[in-house]
């Protein structure tokens, strides 16, 4: 019951925090999502208009916003809004230091953190989902069914878990390097745009699919907003399980390694 | 009890030339160079003790702390926190100990003091009653109630710091690093951090290390004090005691009822005597500490005497010194 008060404590601390920033908390996630999503219509829709197609690798122009509309929305879920940089800080900083005096283990605890950041993000796309109606007045038939929608929420937190801990391995290298905030900035960039974010997956050659299904950030986006959407099978769905849990296991031992090690080399400077 | 055996702890720091050049050298090769900050320091700390660690800039005073406390691993040696290795971080260990660094807020900026509380008190696993009950004593203690609910970011340094004395005190800890804790403060804080630090001490009896730059913590404080120069241990000891051993003088202040005094062969027969100043109704000699006293009754026997004193030299001007290992 301790363990389950202070995971509450965390995270609802965390929740405040964040909340606290009103000005910030509205305008951050409102001009970001907008933007893209008016980005995204613009771009499509001369893209249709020039070519005279009605349908682009499956997508109609309808489906293409809708997708546009959910992976963005799912992104927001397993990302967040920050790009990371935290766990860094504190070890350049030296405030890593009172986590190694607290009687807790540092790694749960800013995973807690992370998904107290996430209570905001599940209220701004709460709004979002209810404002999408009201921008576009398509007619779409989602053959969304409860079992899809609770496979999607379950894909999405374990993608939130797993990219969590992609970035505790690449924050732990802040224990050698003097700076890791690009090696934050190409993982965010490479994930958005292998997992279907900036293009969907469809339009990558054929060349590239074994790539894609190796890597984790497929499972991230492309197949929860998938699922969303009514188009992903069983059988994609269990080998991006299967992926994402493989990951899991792997970031898990090198993020352990990686930590184990620099922290005998931490000096906790700054104090 | 602590104990320390033999601990060191040598860093490896990168050294980069100035310029463009420098840093264009920088991106391919970078010279390493070792920097001993602890080397082979032992001693014991009982239980309720209070020592003040003292030492220069650089000295390595933060380095042992952040060694005892479990936050660095050491490059050789042995201590024992509470029969605990510390750097194996240990939670029963960790339950018992607090680090306050005057330098470095610990709390969480973004949140009110009552919220990081909250926190901390899941943290410790601290029952309803107990939290209630320390943070009752505490806040009293710190007079800080009003300013519970304000945001950490908000608060002056003073009020800062005692929301870090509290924090650190929620869970009642056995053992208590202090670094720095009046560092910034204005007097009247510095006062009230010393006699809150006192109180608590008075009822819980934890073993307190402090360090500071401020002679006045470590004299209002501290009986024993460890004197730390470039890494080695050169005085463990009573705080008074370190006068006897590294100040061989005293300073005798007499003042005369004749403008000065005529004759002071009789000095010759004292050894290290130095006359500071002899004018104005006022005579200063500087003589060994042991021969003290036998000066001064030779100077009442000799002289029309209205006021005489033997002035010690400031402990703070001593522990400069042995900052710097000179001697007086």
């Amino acid at each position: 019951m301790n363990w389950l008060n202070l995971s509450w404590q965390i995270y609802t601390s965390e929740a405040r925090k964040l909340m606290s920033y009103r000005a910030d908390f509205w305008a951050k996630s409102l001009v970001t999502f907008l933007t893209a999503m008016t980005i995204a219509y613009c771009l499509w829709h001369s893209i249709y208009e020039s070519t005279g197609k009605t349908e682009i690798q499956g997508y109609r122009f309808e489906v293409m916003i809708l997708y546009y509309f959910v992976i963005l929305n799912v992104r927001k879920l397993v990302e967040g809004e920050e790009l990371g940089g935290g766990m860094s800080q504190e070890i350049y900083d030296g405030s890593l230091s009172r986590y190694l005096i607290y009687p807790l283990n540092y790694l749960r605890f800013k995973y807690i953190q992370h998904l107290g950041a996430q209570f905001p993000i599940y209220l701004q796309v709460a709004f979002f989902t209810l404002l999408f109606p009201l921008l576009f007045t398509f007619q779409l038939e989602i053959p969304l069914s409860l079992t899809h929608l609770l496979l999607a929420l379950l894909i999405i937190y374990l993608a939130h878990f797993t990219q969590f801990l992609m970035l505790y391995c690449i924050e732990g290298i802040a224990f050698w390097a003097d700076n890791i905030w690009s090696l934050i900035v190409m993982l965010r960039f490479t994930g958005r745009l292998l997992g279907g974010v900036m293009l969907p997956l469809e339009i990558f050659p054929d060349w590239a699919t074994p790539l894609l299904n190796l890597l984790p950030f497929k499972s991230f986006f492309y197949l929860p907003t998938k699922i969303m959407m009514g188009e992903a099978t069983l059988a994609q769905i269990t080998s991006g399980l299967m992926t994402l849990l493989i990951w899991m296991v792997i970031l898990a031992i090198v993020g352990k390694f990686t930590w184990r090690r620099g922290l005998l080399t931490y000096s906790g400077v700054g104090i | 009890m602590i104990e320390v055996q033999n601990l060191s702890k040598t860093f490896t720091l990168h050294r980069k030339d100035p310029g463009f050049l420098g840093s264009l050298k920088s991106l391919l090769w970078r010279e390493k160079i070792k920097k001993h900050a602890v080397c082979d320091v032992s001693f014991k700390i009982e239980p309720g003790e209070i020592v003040g660690l003292l030492g220069a800039n650089g000295a390595g005073k933060t380095t042992l702390v952040k060694m005892l406390s479990g936050i660095i691993h050491p490059s050789s040696g042995e201590a024992s926190v509470l029969g605990y290795t510390p750097w194996e971080r240990n939670n029963a260990l960790r339950r018992n100990i607090s680090l306050i660094m005057g330098q470095k807020a610990q709390l969480w900026w973004d949140l009110p003091a009552a919220d990081c509380f909250l926190l901390l008190k899941e943290i410790y696993y601290l029952s309803d009653q107990e939290y209630q009950e320390s943070l009752g004593s505490l806040c009293e203690l710190l007079d800080v109630h009003s300013e519970l609910n304000v945001q950490i970011r908000r608060l002056s340094l003073g009020e800062r710091m005692k929301m870090e004395l509290i924090a650190a005190l929620l869970h009642r800890p056995k053992v208590v690093f202090l670094d720095e804790p009046t560092i910034g403060l204005d007097f009247s804080a510095q006062k009230a951090i010393r006699k809150f630090l006192l109180e608590y001490r008075a009822v819980h009896n934890p073993i307190m290390v402090v360090t500071s730059h401020y002679m006045e913590d470590i004299k209002q404080l501290c009986k024993r004090i460890l004197i730390i120069r470039h890494g080695d241990l050169v005085y463990d000891g009573n705080l008074h005691a370190v006068a006897n051993q590294y100040a061989r003088d005293k300073t005798l202040e007499i003042y005369l009822d004749t403008p000065s005094a005529d004759d002071l062969s009789f000095l010759n027969n004292f050894k290290e005597v130095k006359i500071l100043e002899n004018s104005n109704n006022r005579l200063r000699i500087q003589v060994e500490r042991n021969e003290a006293s036998r000066v001064a009754s030779e100077v009442l026997a000799k002289f029309p005497v209205t006021d005489l004193t033997i002035e010690e030299v400031p402990l703070e001007s001593i522990i400069e010194k042995i900052y710097q290992n000179k001697s007086h």
